[in-house]
């Protein structure tokens, strides 16, 4: 590497770097050019406005975690139930018409939604722990390196830093919980046309959308707010599986205080924790009931209990999600002011 | 050799509270590369973190390129920053990390990817471009963070402490870079405690010191003006008591010493150099005195520094 090459060559060849007969600006060294050229060069190319500067930030939240195995791994145990639904209907498919569907739900309206609101509900808590594994280090692991700093010195403004990394964390885990929901709802559209499976239930690629959009936004919005108050991703990741879990006890103590066990009652009350609302959200987008196995009179009985006010749910999960945002942005700056 | 104003200072102070960072600051920055410096707790960072929009000041106007810098993307168009932090995104490649900044600073497809190459390469970074930054030494990471902070082509560039971590060699380049990139019409500022690599660079300063603007410009203009402490000048000749006597009748002499030890070597201090300056030559040529060396050892920044920091 030649640190002075205005010593050896030609004055113009400071200010001019030599370009070869393609346009091509000797960098490096050759037969012809024999010193490279590693002075300062302007850049000359377009520069963007300010708008979706927001998406950089996103992609490289979604491509750290991509670089992760764990996420390959929670991917792929994601995909399981939507897999062994899928050979089950399949071999539904190629049985005589009067057997019973083994699957799905018969009610009229609910048959293929009940199917994808099990599916979705147990894919919640992968959601979950794949939460934890993209989510925690996304703004603690800057808070950690100091790199708001370097973050913050880009025509970026704090909220598209905000949005980028809300993004990161809302896409990957909704492409995660959408990917298998899709190709199943694919399957089933195609094999069940006949059926009338989309003149019963034309609504349902709608639902299987916002039923993996919304448990993903209410997680990054918490995520975000819990990673922004951290130093290190392990200790972000503790406290949100910590307030994930325990909201769910104490809403679940709560409600058992209030209703000695009885299902059917204040059902809005069972689903104030993290994973309620996520649940709840859930079941008011299909719009279907929740069949629950109870033992009153010693035989099991199945009850179907409905799901919990669709406007209470989504009223606190805004409230919830606004709060992770809002702490969130209270914490973000670049340096820490001292206030007298 | 700085010229017009780039960044404008007007009064500016700053209060943690009941502590005071910078206080009462005024100056202009220009084109060419300026040395902020001073020691711990001078106030330098503080300065930095103005320029940079990180802090706002609490009295007292900035500009910067005409901008007001506080909490205003608009100015990172037109600013670069390498900052002092050594950790950066360790499972990042060096042009992975360079090409991200680049994004950010909104160069996007084919002039992204040829700039991050253009960029590695200035910073002298080719070699080791694509292993992860976690394996990078002091001095690889002092390089990529000045790679992201010039790519965008900014107005202004601020650096600190760019030089922790780097070997002679990696300073030399360093300085190669930031020499050619002043060169170019772009504002350098340079926050550094090793002076000696500052004057390598530059001799316009911004000296600092307990939140205070001490001094600034050319180091051996500051150094004329302090008349607390007379200039030093060692003369080495064989005929060293002739040319001593000789000088003793010019009044801008203040003392002349003879070294027993050293019995070629004449120390003047004097009030006034540029008249020693102008006399001496003459007084050589008509005296026939043979002159060996001639330097001045407190004629460097460091000496300065000093001067104003201990006094």
């Amino acid at each position: 590497m030649s640190t002075e090459p205005e010593k050896t060559q030609p004055d113009f060849m400071l200010d001019v770097p030599q370009v070869d007969p393609f346009g091509h600006r000797s960098d490096t060294v050759s037969a012809a050019n024999p010193i490279a050229d590693l002075s300062y060069r302007n850049y000359t190319g377009p520069l963007n406005s300010h708008t979706f500067r927001w998406w950089v930030v996103a992609l490289a939240g979604i491509r750290a975690a991509r670089q992760k195995k764990g996420f390959w791994a929670i991917a792929g145990v994601s995909v399981l139930p939507y897999l062994f639904s899928l050979i089950g209907l399949y071999l539904q498919s190629r049985m005589p018409v009067n057997v019973n569907n083994p699957i799905t739900n018969n009610t009229v309206g609910q048959k293929y939604a009940s199917s994808f609101f099990q599916l979705t509900d147990f894919n919640l808590f992968m959601m979950f722990v794949m939460t934890l594994m993209v989510g925690s280090g996304s703004i603690s692991a800057d808070n950690r390196s100091n790199a708001l700093l370097v973050y913050l010195s880009k025509p970026l403004t704090k909220v598209d830093y905000l949005i980028g990394k809300w993004m990161g964390i809302f896409t990957t885990l909704f492409a995660v919980a959408l990917a298998p929901a899709l190709i199943l709802y694919i399957y089933c559209i195609m094999t069940f046309w006949s059926d009338g499976i989309f003149h019963q239930e034309p609504w349902l690629l709608t639902r299987v959308l916002l039923a993996c959009a919304l448990p993903a936004a209410l997680h990054a919005s918490l995520m975000v707010g819990f990673s922004a108050w951290c130093k290190t991703p392990r200790v972000a990741g503790a406290i949100y599986a910590g307030f994930y879990f325990f909201s769910g006890i104490v809403s679940g103590i709560i409600w058992m205080i209030r209703t000695h066990g009885n299902m059917s009652e204040q059902v809005l009350l069972r689903h104030i924790s993290v994973s309620g609302l996520m649940r709840g959200m859930v079941q008011n987008v299909y719009n279907v009931t929740d069949k629950v196995t109870s033992f009153g009179s010693g035989m099991p009985s199945i009850t179907d209990i409905s799901a919990p006010s669709a406007k209470g749910v989504f009223l606190i999960s805004l409230i919830v999600g606004g709060i992770g945002i809002m702490a969130a942005r209270a914490r973000i700056r670049a340096v820490e002011v001292v206030t007298g | 050799m700085t010229t017009e104003s780039t960044i404008h200072l007007e009064h500016v102070s700053k209060w943690y509270g009941q502590v005071i960072g910078v206080n009462d600051i005024s100056c202009q920055v220009g084109t060419g590369i300026t040395a902020l410096l001073g020691p711990n707790g001078a106030g330098k960072s503080t300065i930095i973190k103005l320029i940079t929009g990180q802090l706002k000041p609490t009295t007292g106007l900035m500009r910067v390129v005409g901008l007001v810098p506080f909490a205003n993307h608009e100015v990172y168009h037109h600013l670069g920053y390498c900052p002092e932090i050594e950790q950066l995104y360790d499972e990042m490649t060096g042009r992975e990390f360079v090409r991200f900044m680049g994004a950010l600073s909104g160069a996007n497809g084919q002039k992204l990817k040829e700039r991050t190459d253009e960029v590695i390469t200035i910073v002298g970074m080719d070699h080791a471009a694509d292993r992860k930054i976690g394996g990078y030494s002091k001095g690889m990471r002092q390089r990529v963070k000045l790679g992201q902070a010039i790519f965008h082509n900014p107005k202004v560039i601020i650096l600190d402490e760019p030089f922790n971590g780097l070997d002679p060699i990696g300073r030399r380049e360093m300085t190669n870079v930031l020499n050619s990139f002043a060169e170019k019409g772009h504002a350098v500022i340079v926050s550094s405690h090793i002076l000696y690599e500052v004057e390598q660079m530059t001799d316009s300063i911004l000296l600092m010191n307990r939140g205070r603007l001490l001094a600034q410009g050319k180091v051996h203009q500051i150094r004329s003006l302090i008349d607390k402490h007379p200039h030093s000048i060692t003369i080495r000749t064989p005929d060293v008591r002739r040319m001593a006597k000789c000088l003793t009748d010019y009044p801008f002499i203040i003392s002349l010493n003879i070294d027993p030890k050293e019995i070629d070597k004449l120390q003047v201090q004097t009030a006034s150099p540029d008249e020693f300056y102008n006399t001496f030559p003459q007084l050589v040529l008509e005296n026939n005195f043979v002159v060996s060396s001639f330097h001045s050892p407190d004629n460097n920044l460091e000496s300065v520094f000093n001067y104003l920091v201990n006094d």
